[in-house]
């Protein structure tokens, strides 16, 4: 595995195993490490179905985004939480210093085991669907913001986007630069990073800290 | 002395962590009134006698920083402590938040030890 990848790896183990720890309180295990780094990927990369954002974006056009997903929350939220949470994909939007998204994909009801973690004694009568895709929103925005934190110099501004949740099957994703699976206690969650920008992230820091040293 | 607390943060399960970590960190008596962005915050934080506002950056209508303006440039509010709790947070976006007028930022996820470390700062204040 190459030095970018392995750094893009570690960043966001780093990030989903804090972040679960500390809002979840579980432990959570890597069974795929199988990087999915690429290297030679060229052009510019296209908005994607998550609501991610391409380079020419302007403020406005990531808001509108951000909106039309609003309105699929909210018919999500009609829904019964059995039928939501069984598959589930959320997304955000990296919006500065790079382009990129992040996608979290839920199967087989993770995401409900997940939000029954965050909440504690809440029995399953009392977890509504919005409580679930609000949780998992939260959880994205969490893990995001620590990933882009590991990747980049501390005098750096970074921002994200307003999350984005879906039902069903995750949409195809274009320019995935890494994917985890991570593991907790037999249920399945898995962490996609997207977009070429973010290739070129770890290489300036990789030459920030080669001139440092 | 119960204190009133303002948490306000798009997401419900955000506020609810934020609330619990304020509790476990000696705040058990507070009042909590929450706000799903700057907007329903600043109102709050005007019709009521607030004691400390703990805001994220990244809300819809009013982010966190535009709220931070508000009230550290209103009369009224100008003294009212700010917490801002946040995934985007670095050192430049820390130094840039204390200029403006917040007393603390902390990072997502926020554990019961680091909230109570900077609300000691704010007690002994």
């Amino acid at each position: 595995m190459s030095q970018s990848a392995e750094r893009l790896k570690k960043a966001l183990l780093e990030a989903v195993s804090t972040t679960m720890e500390n809002m979840a309180f579980e432990q959570v295990e890597l069974i795929d490490n199988e990087n999915n780094l690429q290297e030679e990927i060229s052009g510019e990369a296209p908005a994607d179905e998550f609501g991610g954002v391409d380079e020419g974006a302007t403020d406005e056009q990531a808001e509108n985004q951000s909106e039309s997903s609003d309105e699929a929350v909210e018919d999500l939220e009609q829904t019964s939480v059995n039928q939501v949470i069984q598959n589930l994909w959320t997304s955000i939007a990296i919006i500065k210093p790079i382009h990129g998204t992040m996608i979290l994909e839920f199967k087989c009801g993770y995401a409900q085991k997940l939000t029954e973690a965050i909440y504690g004694e809440i029995g399953d009568d009392n977890l509504s669907a919005s409580t679930v895709l609000d949780a998992v929103a939260e959880l994205i925005n969490t893990i995001s913001g620590r990933f882009i934190d590991e990747l980049i110099s501390a005098d750096k501004e970074f921002e994200l986007g307003l999350p984005n949740t879906g039902e069903g099957d995750t949409p195809e994703i274009e320019n995935e630069v890494i994917s985890l699976l991570f593991d907790l206690g037999g249920y399945t969650m898995r962490a996609v990073v997207s977009g070429n920008d973010i290739l070129n992230l770890v290489s300036e820091k990789k030459k920030i800290k080669e001139n440092v040293s | 002395m119960v204190h009133t607390i303002i948490i306000a943060d798009d997401s419900a399960t955000a506020r609810m962590i934020i609330k619990r970590c304020l509790e476990i960190a000696g705040f058990e008596e507070a009042k909590f009134l929450d706000a799903r962005d700057g907007t329903e915050a600043l109102e709050l934080a005007r019709n009521n006698k607030i004691d400390l506002l703990v805001t994220d950056l990244n809300m819809p209508k009013m982010d966190g920083k535009s709220l931070l303006k508000h009230v550290k440039s209103s009369p009224k509010l100008a003294e009212l402590p700010v917490l801002v709790i946040t995934s985007a947070s670095n050192q430049a976006k820390e130094d840039e938040l204390k200029g403006l007028g917040a007393f603390a930022i902390l990072s997502k996820p926020v554990s019961p030890a680091n909230v109570a470390e900077v609300l000691e700062k704010f007690l002994n204040c």
